[in-house]
């Protein structure tokens, strides 16, 4: 016994090493993605706390092209607003107000308004830290949208923070699709260029050429149908493979994004119910 | 050593922010270089520090990385190995007569030739570990080796002139 004692003395710098190099391991290959791990997040009280304040000292350096940015989309916002239309026949006022107020369409999803304040896009999987968390409505597995483009998705909500997956991360799976002919097929990011993300199982014998649009197709809960991702840059067909390989150039550029919207799909608790209880028949 | 707690405290805590804050956004494409400071933390505590304190600091200030990069578990377990790495480094570079009691592995107490050989061992091993963890395989073994010269190359002289910049004494 004393023996033994004496052997974990002498070896204790080794033991102590052993058991907390098992536990951080254990930390980085877990999978289940569990709530509390929000704690040794960027999205705890004093991590997002150091992050936002520091983003706001920051923030002035790129205000005049933000500006820029805001106003352009502003533009295009109120180019599709039904009084920027022109109307071959002639409709008159009321007939604009009802269009407004139909009742036969009902809004589908809302956007809440973000601020990244942490960011990557250099390693193997990146995330993507928002100033807004579960005080401002947003949920886990939601999409984000940025300014021409797809910014990530939601992993983990605190009370004030929200940490996503950026699209360049290895788990990313989008289903996008080919804007002129509706072939679908999935999105996933396999390293190295933030401007580049392969487009997977589209048939060979599809139609497709390099500059088509690529958008998503909105069979997913998480993002709303018809969003810009990219245009196709190269393409191919591997030997004995059914698939073409497509290379996406990405619309936007993820390095530079700083303000996004949240999507926030008005009927998704009834949607992810449908598909479940079909699964589960 | 008592006295100079005060200063470790603030050295962990600047180069925690220095890391995550700055270093975190640098950004050079292709992807290959990576600035990594926080390691100096480990490497400069002094040679009385006792095994079982620096691998518990390592353990602390990685699981800080951590929080910040958002990458659970990754730093921490690298700079582990690292701080228990230091052991065997500091044994195997010990001068004849041995350390004096308050010396400390800093260019001041031990010429710089001495440190940019301590510090070069352990930072190829922290990022050997910690480019391994975060791809956790050799498929691209070219640019493994790349991005370790590269990040090395550049950490290297960032922590080289954080030491001129800041002159610790002990």
């Amino acid at each position: 016994m004393r023996n033994l004692v004496l052997f974990f003395i002498k070896f204790h710098a080794f033991f102590l090493f052993l058991i907390l190099e098992v536990f951080a391991l254990y930390l980085l290959f877990q999978n289940n993605e569990h709530q509390s791990q929000i704690y040794i997040s960027s999205a705890n009280y004093v991590s997002g706390n150091i992050l936002r304040t520091f983003n706001n000292g920051t923030k002035y350096i790129s205000l005049g092209e933000q500006n820029k940015k805001l106003q352009k989309e502003n533009a295009q916002f109120k180019a599709q607003r039904p009084n920027a239309l022109f109307y071959h026949r002639v409709i008159p006022l009321i007939e604009i107000d009802s269009m407004l107020s139909d009742t036969s369409v009902q809004r589908g999803y809302e956007f809440i308004p973000a601020k990244i304040i942490n960011n990557s896009v250099d390693r193997p999987n990146n995330y993507i830290t928002l100033n807004r968390g579960a005080k401002h409505g947003i949920q886990k597995n939601t999409g984000i949208i940025g300014e021409g483009g797809l910014v990530g998705i939601v992993r983990k909500v605190s009370k004030n923070y929200a940490v996503a997956m950026s699209m360049l991360h290895r788990d990313v799976k989008i289903s996008a699709q080919l804007k002129r002919n509706k072939y679908f097929g999935s999105l996933v990011w396999e390293g190295y260029n933030p401007q580049l993300m392969t487009l997977k199982a589209i048939p060979k014998h599809a139609n497709t050429e390099v500059g088509d649009t690529i958008v998503t197709s909105g069979y997913s809960s998480i993002f709303p149908a018809n969003e810009m991702i990219g245009v196709i840059d190269t393409l191919w067909v591997a030997q004995g493979d059914n698939f073409q390989t497509i290379k996406v150039r990405l619309s936007n550029d993820l390095n530079r994004e700083e303000y996004v919207y949240v999507v926030k799909h008005l009927m998704r608790e009834e949607r992810i119910q449908l598909e479940e209880e079909v699964e589960n028949e | 050593m008592s006295s100079s707690i005060p200063a470790y405290i603030a050295r962990f805590i600047i180069l925690l922010l220095v890391q995550v804050l700055i270093l975190k956004n640098v950004y050079i494409y292709p992807p290959y270089i990576h600035l990594y400071i926080y390691p100096l933390f480990i490497f400069l505590l002094p040679f009385r520090t006792p095994t079982w304190a620096t691998l518990l600091l390592a353990f602390f200030l990685g699981l800080c990385v951590d929080m910040f990069y958002d990458s659970l578990g990754l730093h921490t377990a690298t700079l582990l190995i690292t701080a228990y790495a230091r052991k065997f480094i500091c044994q195997g570079m010990e001068p004849r007569g041995g350390f004096e009691v308050n010396q400390s592995p800093i260019i001041r107490h031990m010429g710089l030739n001495w440190f940019l050989q301590y510090a070069s061992i352990l930072l190829v091993i922290h990022l050997f570990f910690l480019f391994l963890l975060e791809e956790l395989s050799f498929a691209n073994f070219g640019v493994f080796i790349i991005k370790l010269i590269l990040s090395f190359l550049f950490s290297m002289v960032l922590i080289v002139i954080y030491q001129y910049l800041t002159n610790p004494k002990a």
